[in-house]
């Protein structure tokens, strides 16, 4: 089932693919889009500096905004 | 061997540039990777690894097993049209800071028993 909140976040997914950000690597887990898996890393001169904080996004609602313009 | 099976790697490290892109077998393992990040790493950053063991490979949101095989680390979702793989790199802390801390820290520590046998 294809919701909004589904095309968004594949979209999502695939600009982060495109040009990942430097500080953090995500990825939905294998076939489910609401669940996802993240790495940031410690930003310098932080307590968490040279370590990995390791996460799992678990997306509840079905809500999520189309569209963040609309939050300015 | 068909030019389609080999996958297409690139790898960011912590200043946001990347080494690569570089075509790798799906069969090939994270330790691989790890040498040839090693080898190929620029000169003249302030950090360079020395070893494959002085880094960390993340992708897909996990961080890398040596062991795991290209193909195990792909991201789901294979059916989207992407190109280039980027892969994030990390560099050891132990191997980072004692680079930065060898010239601050060099007080010997004086080790001195202080148990007394009556």
């Amino acid at each position: 089932m294809l919701t909004p909140t589904r095309k968004r976040l594949m979209r999502d997914f695939k600009r982060l693919q495109q040009d990942p950000p430097t500080g953090i690597n995500v990825a939905p887990q294998d076939n489910n889009i609401m669940l996802w898996n993240a790495v940031i890393f410690g930003p310098d001169e932080t307590p968490w500096d040279g370590g990995e904080l390791i996460l799992a996004l678990h997306l509840l609602s079905e809500n999520i905004c189309e569209d963040e313009q609309l939050y300015v | 061997m068909p030019e389609e099976d080999l996958v297409e790697l690139q790898f960011r490290i912590y200043d946001g540039s990347d080494i690569g892109p570089f075509r790798y077998s799906p069969a090939s393992t994270v330790a691989m990777l790890k040498e040839r990040i090693v080898a190929e790493w620029p000169k003249d950053k302030k950090i360079i690894p020395k070893a494959a063991n002085d880094i960390k490979l993340i992708s897909a949101g996990k961080i890398l097993e040596n062991n795991k095989t290209v193909g195990q680390c792909r991201a789901p979702f294979g059916e989207l049209p992407i190109g280039v793989i980027t892969m994030h790199v990390v560099v050891q802390p132990s191997f980072a800071k004692a680079k930065a801390e060898k010239d601050v820290d060099e007080v010997p520590r004086k080790h001195v028993c202080g148990c007394s046998i009556l």
